[in-house]
């Protein structure tokens, strides 16, 4: 660019237009520099703080905000099953085999008579159960790995990245359907492996994020200030490492549930006679001949779920997206 | 030994008396020199200006006092402050010394401030940091530091952030934060650069006033003569990792010693009449791993005679409290008519 510049000169892109008054230069500096300047009589670029008003920019987004709430409902019926639903989940009633929706069962019954508004809410628990066990697990492991990675850098970077590559190169069900195979089918396992699986990525991410807020110039100004190394990681570099991971928590716990249906669906999940969405609808699909509308019912559930908590990752993303306007 | 200079004992020993600081950077394969034996020193309460081109290393020397630069670089030489060695200090005495007893400031105020963090939290941080204390004594001394700084309101901006600042006001935020702890010198590393020319003197003004009151010393970094000319007691000159020349203000804006300051001088906008090309010196300051031998400067020196081309000068006192470094500075009369 700068060159580019300097040769140009000779051919003087812009040539003065014979418009020669005088600039009232002299009028500009005799303006009053002392006094300061009050921004605070103008409005500021944003009324709304990046954290004081997450709330606000969050509810702004009316489809994240239902996609919360349905999220919160789900997992309230989750955790109060037991108060909220008054059929055992495991009960057969071989008399009612595939019996439509009524009102006395809402979503019906299956292949063995049992409640499937039970089973759908029993089964959130252990595909919830499953999905924050992965997710929570992946995290703990890698936010220091990645920290590590980010700021030490050299070889210690090198060997976790080569890790994390190859772990990354083997397709993320496959791996998860031959750790959970290793370990034998449990809801744990379940968890277990997927965070294995989804722990790569939050090391990249969150190494990522520590390379360019490293040479950011507030950890600079903060060591000019005499700040001690683990202080800058904890406040200056961990607090805006948050706001991406947060986000990718969020989407990633789609995934997870989506991933422990799967396992589930294939016999990797949870034993029989408890229920996660997966093997509801493993079970359903056995019958899809007999009853074809019972795939539905865990099937939309699954893919309500991964939708809602992909959306909040969204509304998430734009809510806590960090201010620095005007830099 | 540190109070051997006490208030009124005649000789002030310097607050900060740097020698032959020399700072190198380990390069793929060769060590690159990019401070080459700066010397100055300055007294408690004094303001010296380092300038130079971009490249000279006037930065680096700055940053080298308070161990700030990246690992891969080796200082040596001497830097006693307050009787302290600050020269490969031991980090954790090194943190004791930053932000307590030296501060700088840098060129970038848009992003010198956490953006997630409001502004009297960081502040009040970088307070509890070296004094402790209960936060809400640290958020008072934040309240008061920004009434000093003269950002208005200051209870009510404590609990805003970053970016409800201008680019003046975050500048001020950050001399506020610098000076929290009283420190005996601020280090002000081109701090006007990045602001408006209106806001630029703004910022000058609340310095040279903030010192009147605190007393403390200033080392200003800076390219801008104009800026020197208004806030700084002695100026050094440096050129590809040397200084060049060291005198007082007044001397080195009528006589300046040294080709280089006087060829600087020239180049500024108010040496030449109206209607007049403005004067520059010919060619660049030459990377560190290109430094011409003998006197550094003597590819772009009009003054240069054969001697300069072969043998290196040494920085000489001439007497009247000046250095220079030029072998020809006793037959040069380098006047600056204006």
């Amino acid at each position: 660019m700068n060159e580019r510049k300097d040769s140009d000169v000779s051919t003087d892109p812009f040539p003065t237009s014979g418009d020669e008054r005088r600039l009232d230069l002299d009028v500009e500096l005799e303006r009053d520099t002392e006094g300061v300047w009050t921004p605070s009589s103008l409005p500021s670029h944003d009324e709304v703080p990046p954290h004081i008003g997450f709330w606000k920019r969050f509810r702004r987004n009316k489809v994240a905000l239902v996609a919360a709430i349905y999220l919160v409902l789900l997992v309230l019926a989750a955790v109060f099953a037991k108060q909220l639903v008054p059929q055992n989940p495991n009960v057969q009633n071989l008399l009612q085999v595939n019996a439509k929706p009524s009102g006395a069962h809402w979503f019906g019954q299956d292949d063995l008579g049992r409640d499937v508004f039970a089973r759908i809410i029993y089964g959130a628990r252990i595909s919830l159960e499953a999905s924050f066990l992965a997710v929570a697990l992946a995290l703990v492991v890698a936010l220091p790995l990645g920290l590590v990675a980010g700021f030490v850098g050299g070889w210690v970077d090198q060997v976790l990245m080569r890790i994390s590559d190859a772990i990354q190169v083997i397709p993320a069900l496959v791996l998860a359907l031959v750790i959970s195979g290793i370990l034998g089918p449990s809801t744990t396992n379940v968890g277990l492996a997927l965070a294995i699986v989804f722990a790569p990525g939050f090391v990249r991410l969150v190494r990522g994020q520590v390379i360019g807020v490293r040479e950011e110039t507030y950890i600079e100004a903060s060591r000019s200030i005499g700040a001690k190394p683990l202080f800058i990681i904890r406040k200056r570099v961990l607090h805006n490492v948050a706001s991406p991971l947060i986000v990718q928590a969020a989407v990633t716990f789609g995934f997870a549930l989506l991933a422990e249906a799967s396992l589930s669906f294939l016999g990797l999940g949870v034993q029989a006679p408890d229920a996660s969405w997966g093997t509801m609808l493993s079970r359903a699909f056995a019958q899809v001949y007999e009853a074809g509308w019972l795939l539905w019912i865990p099937g939309g559930a699954i893919a309500i779920t991964v939708l809602a908590f992909n959306l909040i990752g969204d509304g998430l993303r734009d809510a806590l997206g960090t201010e620095t306007r005007g830099a | 030994m540190a109070s051997a200079a006490a208030p009124g004992s005649g000789v002030a020993r310097p607050l900060l008396e740097v020698t032959d600081l020399s700072v190198a950077f380990k390069g793929h394969k060769e060590i690159v020199t990019v401070v080459d034996h700066a010397s100055f020193s300055l007294r408690a309460g004094e303001t010296l200006g380092i300038v130079g081109e971009s490249g000279s290393g006037k930065t680096v020397s700055s940053l080298a006092l308070l161990g700030l630069l990246p690992a891969s670089a080796r200082v040596t030489g001497s830097a006693t402050f307050d009787g302290r060695q600050l020269v490969n200090m031991p980090a954790r005495k090194l943190r004791n010394v930053r932000g307590n007893d030296i501060s700088i400031i840098f060129q970038e105020p848009m992003t010198s401030l956490d953006p997630s963090f409001t502004v009297g939290n960081q502040l009040a941080e970088a307070y509890r940091n070296h004094r402790g204390g209960s936060k809400r004594a640290a958020t008072a001394r934040a309240a008061e530091m920004l009434r000093l700084v003269g950002i208005p309101e200051p209870q009510r901006r404590l609990g805003e952030y970053p970016h409800n600042f201008s680019g003046g006001m975050r500048q001020r935020v950050m001399i506020a934060m610098s000076l929290i702890c009283s420190p005996k010198l601020l280090i002000a590393d081109e701090p006007t650069t990045a602001l408006d020319v209106t806001i630029q003197s703004q910022i000058l003004e609340l310095l040279k006033s903030l010192q009147a009151e605190l007393g403390m010393a200033m080392i200003f970094v800076t390219h801008d003569l104009g800026v020197v000319a208004s806030v700084c007691d002695q100026v050094s000159v440096m050129y590809a990792g040397q200084v060049i020349e060291q005198s007082p203000i007044d001397d080195f804006f009528t006589r300046p010693l040294h080709p280089y300051s006087a060829g600087l001088l020239d180049s500024m906008p108010q040496s030449v009449a109206k209607g007049e090309r403005l004067r520059m010196i010919a060619g660049t300051v030459p990377p560190p791993s290109r430094i011409p031998v003998g006197c550094r400067f003597n590819p772009r020196c009009q003054y240069a005679v054969e001697a300069c081309v072969v043998t290196a000068p040494d920085l000489e006192a001439t007497g009247d409290g000046r250095e220079v470094r030029c072998i020809r500075h006793a037959e040069l009369s380098l006047e600056i008519s204006r």
